[in-house]
């Protein structure tokens, strides 16, 4: 576990870098970080050398939940779209799926036959828990260099294959009574984001697959996908 | 006398330099009817987290939760649960979901439960899953597949018991406290007659961490804390309101020994009262400096209003007279008790000063000389028109000054306010009883009671906190029993198994849901709930007298709503209790008590004007100039952005009482064609001035609202009493016409004449004539 002031301190030698301001004495002859903190910060400058081109993002999203309330876990396809800086849908195909809406703080899932003011939908503005993940999935697409993704969480970089990011609710607090973790799978080459693994506190897991990243549409596009919504 | 006198302050000097000394009480309730008072047994203890002690990788929630379990370890039956420990709520909410819905939900709970319904609502259970956020929302599946609780919130109102309101930040925590859903604050509630102070040193001393931090909110220590404040502000203030009339005494005496003995004689009947009334809240602090600076008053000859000098005491003492039929409390000892004040005030100044003044050796002065008033009647008609027409305009304008609030800083605040934005507003929780012969049949009643109750929410409360919310009167039951029966509950909870399981769902998953829904046989009687698990949270609503059972209904802040009116089934009135509850009658029925108020004031002044004057014009210019003077004060308040209440009423009608003196004084030195001394308007306007500003200066909220409309009213009684009382007295045909005018007379400018125009050199006596008199025959 590291942190978030032990982060920063790591990542800044290799944020400065990517960005030009290497050549800054006091960034550059930074004290030399341990082994995890500069996995920590190469995942970071991984993440954020895709991320930080974003304005709009579409992929392609298939989403498994295991939970004790099914037989068998829920596959389910749909479409991610964000648009910075505070919108994220996540979407599924069909009429038979739902769509959960992160404006901002506002916090909405609601049936696709529905309208997303309908008041059937579920409203989860005020629980922290839905606001902390809510919050993390869509600065996972944001523009940034990180400090708002880690704020008030913490980290832990997976050994073994891939390029994983682990985040999670600060130990005693509310949200970790409901929520473990949140795990980002980067791809190595490119640093878009291809798996997203919730693991609730319950024992429910919901493991998100991405795929087929479009960055920066023109705005049509998104509109067009966004008008059903009538946001 | 004298010697009368100094007995009586080494008696009241050793009264108050022994044991105990001078008692404070810190009341800030003294406003509130009883019956409407928050209790002081029932503290609740806030446990915090110390921003600056918690690391950043960690949260408040174990802290939080090991505080509450030591504080309930150490303070055992005197922590009682806020809310039903949520595990055994939450058992008998499954077991009983079904007969919480009122039998006209019937329809739409049998709708719900038709094949189609059932089916669509097992379809979007699957739909929301499949959103990564559904976990976290708070919905409840296990629970509630069908989102049945929908059909509570719109036939019975939530089960607004505390823990589940979705209008709080806060859920409830295994062992009934509240827990703030942002980790950072936990609530409990107490029962103690214990002193705050060291009940919360006990907490503190078991708390296992130094980064939690605990404090109590409620009328009990609120009142410590105020208490401790005023000890802590008196030394000042006394300094203040000395230092204040020494210098207006100096300025309008010149001269040390009067203004020593006058100090002394007041200084002594506010000893006396302090010693031999209750001891002083906030309000009786401010009333006591009030009495110190409106008394100097009686240090002039006051025959500038009559020869013997009454009506202007009169006018004074009987200013508070009206608020004897007022509902405050505090206001009614006040009402007779600054009447005995002022008496005692008047009759030492009159008495005794002019007897160590004798001891001292010290001769009055000449006089100084005055000023010829000229009356303007268009001035006093202008002045009197732009006041009322000012004063009537900033009325309904005036911010206002609840009855069950009173000002208090800032660092006062703190917990006060973390408690109403993660939990609730205490001030607002206000109490129904509902008596039985027995606990059960209380909890009867009360569910009887909180079923009416429930129809405030959610326009007139936010919660109806009731365990009677759980349960059902005998009649309610049999007849949801009925309704339930006929909608064949367990061939639809059937059909719902074999729907669940078709779409993919296990339906042992649901199987609180199933079971509670099928078994019409357990019933949500009041019995079963005290004999059950809920049975000590239940206990913790029985009232001490009789088998009685509280209500706790949260309104909502709304001042200016009239108080909800429930007539039960009986016909009989749910009587709703607490300090929000005056609150609200006290603004509904405020103005019309202010008018009253004022019409009483004025009337009492006017009658010991024209008693001591026998003149009708300058009786009623006196009362016009009063309410010029109070109009007036009303319209300074807006910009000065002071609010109108309870609290300041006495301060109105003090303004009032001081104008009628200033024009009472001003219209007789019309008529009797004198001169008018500053010495008068100093020592009476100013020393007003002095009190008020001495409470402005004192650094405490309501005392500085006082200060600064009396300060203000001060100077406007003065203005309105030289300016406004004699033009009307004119307007009104008297003063200078007829047999009330006197004999115009030479000017006695060149020769100076004995001052007994400001101060009083001669025993109190009916029978001795006044130099003034003297001075007005012919």
């Amino acid at each position: 576990m590291i942190d978030r002031r032990s982060l920063l301190r790591a990542a800044l030698p290799g944020l400065a870098s990517w960005s030009g301001l290497a050549s800054w004495p006091r960034l550059a002859s930074a004290a030399p970080a341990s082994v995890t903190d500069r996995k920590l910060a190469n995942r970071l400058e991984l993440w954020s050398s895709y991320a930080d081109r974003t304005q709009n993002l579409m992929a392609r999203l298939s989403t498994r939940r295991e939970t004790s309330l099914l037989e068998e876990p829920l596959m389910s396809t749909g479409t991610l779209v964000f648009r910075a800086p505070r919108l994220l849908v996540l979407r599924d195909d069909g009429l038979q799926g739902s769509t959960t809406l992160v404006d901002g703080d506002e916090i909405r899932v609601f049936l696709n036959t529905e309208p997303h003011d309908t008041p059937e939908a579920i409203e989860a503005d005020t629980r922290p828990a839905a606001q902390w993940l809510a919050r993390r999935l869509r600065l996972m697409f944001a523009p940034g260099d990180g400090t708002a993704l880690l704020e008030d969480t913490r980290t832990h970089v997976p050994r073994g294959r891939g390029h994983r990011l682990e985040l999670m609710p600060p130990r005693g607090s509310a949200t970790r009574r409901q929520l473990r973790s949140v795990s980002l799978q980067l791809d190595p080459v490119v640093g878009t984001i291809t798996q997203i693994v919730i693991a609730e506190a319950q024992g429910d897991r919901v493991v998100m697959g991405l795929s087929d990243h479009r960055q920066n549409l023109p705005d049509e596009d998104i509109t067009s996908f966004l008008e059903p919504l009538k946001l | 006398m004298v010697t009368a006198w100094l007995v009586a302050v080494v008696i009241l000097l050793a009264r108050v330099m022994g044991d105990p000394g001078v008692e404070v009480s810190g009341d800030t309730q003294a406003l509130l009817p009883p019956e409407h008072r928050a209790v002081e047994g029932e503290p609740l203890l806030l446990l915090t987290i110390r921003p600056e002690a918690q690391e950043e990788a960690e949260g408040g929630v174990d802290l939080l939760l090991a505080a509450a379990s030591a504080v309930g370890e150490q303070l055992g039956e005197r922590r009682v649960p806020l809310g039903p420990p949520a595990a055994e709520l939450t058992g008998w909410l499954d077991a009983h979901a079904l007969y919480l819905l009122p039998v006209e939900a019937h329809e739409a709970l049998a709708e719900r439960l038709s094949r189609a319904s059932m089916s669509a609502a097992v379809d979007a259970l699957r739909a929301r899953l499949s959103s990564p956020i559904y976990g976290l929302s708070g919905e409840e599946p296990r629970r509630d597949p069908l989102r049945l609780q929908q059909l509570s919130r719109q036939y019975a109102g939530r089960l607004t018991h505390l823990g589940n309101g979705e209008d709080m930040p806060a859920e409830l925590t295994p062992t009934g406290d509240l827990l703030a859903l942002d980790g950072q604050a936990l609530l409990i509630e107490l029962r103690s007659d214990e002193p705050p102070a060291a009940l919360l040193e006990e907490v503190r001393a078991v708390l296992p961490s130094d980064a939690v931090e605990a404090a109590l909110i409620g009328p009990g220590p609120r009142r410590e804390q105020v208490a401790a404040d005023i000890s802590a502000r008196w030394p000042r203030l006394t300094t203040l309101v000395v230092a204040g009339l020494v210098v207006v005494l100096s300025l309008a005496l010149r001269a040390v020994r009067p203004v020593v003995a006058i100090l002394l004689a007041v200084g002594s009947v506010v000893l006396g009262v302090v010693v031999l009334s209750p001891p002083p809240g906030p309000h009786d602090v401010a009333m006591l400096v009030l009495l110190a600076g409106f008394g100097c008053e009686g240090a002039l000859h006051l025959t500038r209003i009559s020869p013997r000098g009454w009506p202007a005491a009169a006018a004074l003492g009987g200013a508070l007279l009206p608020l004897w039929v007022s509902p405050y409390p505090a206001w009614r000892a006040w009402s007779l008790g600054w009447l005995v004040g002022i008496v005692a005030v008047v009759v030492l100044l009159r008495g005794l000063v002019p007897g160590l003044l004798s001891l001292a050796r010290y001769t009055t002065a000449p006089a100084r000389t005055g000023v010829r008033l000229q009356p303007l009647r268009p001035l006093a008609v202008v002045l009197a028109v732009s006041a009322l027409a000012a004063g009537a305009w900033s009325l309904p304008q005036l911010p206002f000054l609840a009855l069950d609030r009173t000002p208090r800083t800032g660092a006062d605040e703190g917990p006060q306010q973390l408690v109403r934005d993660a939990f609730f507003d205490p001030r607002l929780v206000v109490r129904a009883t509902s008596e039985g012969d027995t606990p059960a049949a209380a909890l009867e009643r009360a569910a009887e009671h909180a079923r009416q109750l429930a129809a405030l929410v959610p326009d007139d409360a936010t919660r109806v906190d009731s365990p009677g919310r759980l349960v059902l009167p005998a009649a309610e039951l049999r007849s949801r029993q009925r309704s339930l029966q006929a909608l064949e509950i367990d061939d639809r909870m059937t059909a719902l198994h074999e729907l669940l399981a078709t779409r993919g769902f296990r339906p042992d998953a649901f199987g609180e849901f199933l079971r509670g829904a099928t078994d019409l046989e357990d019933l949500p009687t009041p019995k079963a709930a005290l004999e059950g698990p809920l049975g000590p949270w239940i206990e913790g609503y029985l009232e001490d007298e009789g088998p009685a059972l509280a209500t706790r209904v949260h309104l909502r802040p709304r001042i200016d709503d009239p108080v909800p009116r429930l007539v039960n089934d009986e016909g009989d009135v749910i009587e709703l209790r607490g300090p929000a509850v005056a609150a609200r009658r006290d603004r509904l029925g405020f103005a019309d008590g202010l008018g009253l108020y004022v019409m009483g004031q004025l009337w009492i002044g006017a009658l010991a004007v024209w008693l001591g004057t026998r003149s009708l014009a300058t009786a009623l210019a006196c009362a016009c100039a009063a309410l010029v003077a109070q109009t007036a004060l009303l319209a300074a308040m807006l910009p000065l952005g002071l609010p109108l209440g309870a609290a300041m009423l006495p301060v109105v009608l003090l303004v009032g009482a001081a104008a009628v003196v200033a024009g009472g004084r001003a219209c007789q030195s019309v008529r009797n064609d004198e001169r008018l001394h500053a010495t008068g308007v100093l020592l009476s306007g100013l020393g007003q001035a002095a009190a008020g500003l001495a409470l402005f200066a004192s650094r405490d909220p309501l005392w500085e609202q006082l200060g600064l409309m009396v300060a203000v009213g001060a100077v406007i009684a003065s203005g309105a009493g030289l300016f406004v009382a004699p033009g009307l007295m004119r307007l009104f045909g008297g003063g200078g016409r007829g047999a009330a005018r006197a004999p115009v007379r030479p000017e006695p400018e060149p020769e100076p004449e004995p001052d007994t125009a400001h101060l009083s050199t001669e025993p109190l006596s009916p029978e001795a004539p006044t130099a003034t008199s003297e001075d007005d025959a012919p």
